[in-house]
């Protein structure tokens, strides 16, 4: 073994095994150590300085790595001692992993062969996939494909190159990764992949919510209601108002729920205003923010209740009345407890409003 | 309401004076009472005196005629009542009570039971007590020392509420039964 074939190694492991930053830190590690990948013994900072990473990531990776077995520390040493660390590459394992990448792909492009044959013959495509193909997707050649971009680029680059690509040879006809393979493409490439959807290797984006339906009636009619119970007359169609409006309307949601949402802020005393700030808020674009808000003002509709004091469900402070109303009661409730024949009912307080209103008759005849 | 049950309440404002100044309730144990008893029974003389006898001033009715009314409806409240605590609003129930002893004993310049206005009685209890309250308070402090709990403090009052009942001619363990199946119906 090489510490090149070792790098080599390291660069062709899939990307699931192996991090971006593990690969460039045992990169750098393949240097320190001997041929075989043994007695490397750079320290942490060391390998800050060159690989530029930060510390932690470091030893992140480091763990990583140990966890996977693709390096194992020699040195054992004990917590708090200052040995240093000696690592060993596992090359075996590396390896292991590249021949099976290696496979997966084979199996892939042959795949891909099949579907290819499937195809329509293209009379004008001077590669035709037959034996005589120039890259023979079974090639021994050292250069194997890694990764679907390059194979990508690889054919573009075959279909505009002139030269003839002789069949089972050894030679490189370009290495990878590092030679400029990405020449810009004047001719148009004649197999083209986008002739069968099963060629489309990158997929494309869901089309977005078609906003075909016209929603204008439902819109006016929301709005308008909107309009009415939080009494904004002024207020005018706005392209956010409608996008919120739409946006609801296509979640599935009734125009008539709609409107039990509206009267769900309506009816909650938090949003009109009996808060710490004093704010109100029943504006379109927090009714109809999302689903889940729209339920919310739904339920709230259904479920509130008319509270006793308004006061206190809401947590304010109580008003002159009030308070004295509370005191007054609560005097009255020890009064009565110590002095029962003072107790008052129901009857009481008529008989003295009575009293009073006949005082007041009286007052009233003396002044005539 | 009949009339001897009207009757009941407003005499227990009459009787008053006799049942402190006959010693069945005496200063000591009244200031001794529990806070709750106190504020429960300043507040019941305040509601009848606000029910039952002309102890508001007259300017409420001759001048402000509406102003009255408006105070009239205020949520179920007495008009007077509300005029009676908001009167006696800044003062606490010690001194109400002191002003109440005041009066009891002709000490005052008014002379007289019951109150003829807030001001007056306002006035009675904010004034500043001779040295001979501050002796009382004295010993009140001791005897409170003595009964640090307020369980007996409140079996005290307790008793002296039965010896002021029986002033009045009625028993009053049979009253409180009466009144806590009322409140538990």
């Amino acid at each position: 073994m090489n510490t090149f074939q070792i790098v080599r190694l390291i660069g062709e492991a899939p990307k699931e095994f192996l991090n971006g930053i593990e690969t460039s830190l045992l990169t750098r590690m393949a240097f320190f150590g001997d041929k075989d990948g043994k007695n490397i013994r750079p320290g942490i900072e060391e390998l800050v300085r060159q690989t530029k990473f930060c510390k932690r990531s470091i030893v992140q990776a480091l763990s990583g790595l140990t966890k996977k077995n693709i390096i194992t520390d020699v040195s054992k040493r004990g917590r708090g001692s200052h040995k240093v660390s000696c690592y060993e590459i596992n090359v075996s394992l590396l390896s292991e992993k590249v021949v099976f990448s290696k496979e997966y792909l084979k199996s892939f492009k042959a795949e891909l062969k099949d579907n290819y044959n499937e195809l329509p013959p293209l009379s004008s495509a001077p590669h035709a996939l037959d034996s005589s193909a120039p890259h023979a997707l079974d090639s021994s050649a050292p250069h194997a494909l890694d990764n679907l971009e390059n194979e990508n680029i690889w054919c573009t680059t075959c279909t505009t190159s002139s030269a003839p690509h002789a069949l089972d040879s050894s030679a490189p006809h370009a290495p990878l990764p590092y030679t400029p393979h990405l020449e810009p493409i004047k001719n148009q490439s004649i197999v083209e992949f986008d002739a069968n959807p099963t060629f489309v290797f990158s997929e494309k984006e869901s089309p977005k919510i078609s906003k075909k339906k016209n929603w204008k009636i439902e819109i006016g009619e929301v709005f308008d209601y909107w309009r009415k119970v939080m009494n904004r007359e002024r207020s005018k169609i706005d392209k956010k108002r409608t996008a919120k409006i739409i946006s609801a309307l296509e979640h599935g949601f009734t125009v008539d729920e709609l409107k039990r949402a509206v009267d769900g802020a309506k009816s909650s005393p938090f949003h009109r205003g009996q808060n710490d700030r004093g704010v109100i808020y029943d504006s379109i674009d927090l009714i109809f923010r999302n689903p889940e808000k729209i339920e919310t003002f739904i339920c709230i509709l259904g479920t509130q209740a008319s509270p006793k004091n308004k006061n206190v469900s809401t947590g304010l402070k109580l008003g002159f009345v009030e308070r004295q109303k509370s005191q007054v009661n609560m005097l009255r409730k020890m009064g009565d407890k110590y002095f029962p024949h003072l107790s008052d009912n129901p009857k009481v307080e008529n008989n003295v409003t009575n009293l009073l209103t006949s005082r007041q008759e009286n007052k009233v005849n003396e002044q005539k | 309401m009949n009339k001897s049950e009207i009757y009941d309440k407003i005499i227990w404002i009459y009787k008053i004076p006799e049942i402190i100044l006959e010693n069945i309730v005496s200063r000591e144990k009244l200031k001794n009472f529990p806070s709750h008893v106190k504020e429960g029974l300043v507040f019941k003389i305040l509601e009848t005196l606000s029910q039952y006898f002309s102890v508001v001033p007259d300017y409420y009715y001759d001048k402000n005629s509406d102003s009255y009314e408006n105070i009239e409806d205020m949520d179920g409240i007495n008009a007077t009542l509300t005029i009676w605590l908001n009167g006696l609003g800044d003062l606490s129930v010690s001194k109400i009570i002191d002003g109440l002893l005041d009066i009891l004993n002709m000490k005052t310049e008014y002379q007289k039971w019951p109150p003829k206005s807030v001001m007056q009685f306002h006035a009675v209890c904010k004034s500043i007590r001779p040295c001979q309250y501050h002796e009382i308070n004295t010993r009140a402090l001791k005897s409170i020392n003595d009964y640090n709990s307020t369980i007996k403090s409140e079996k005290i009052a307790e008793d002296t509420l039965r010896e002021m009942y029986k002033v009045l001619g009625k028993d009053y363990d049979k009253l409180k039964g009466e009144r806590l199946k009322n409140a538990s119906i």
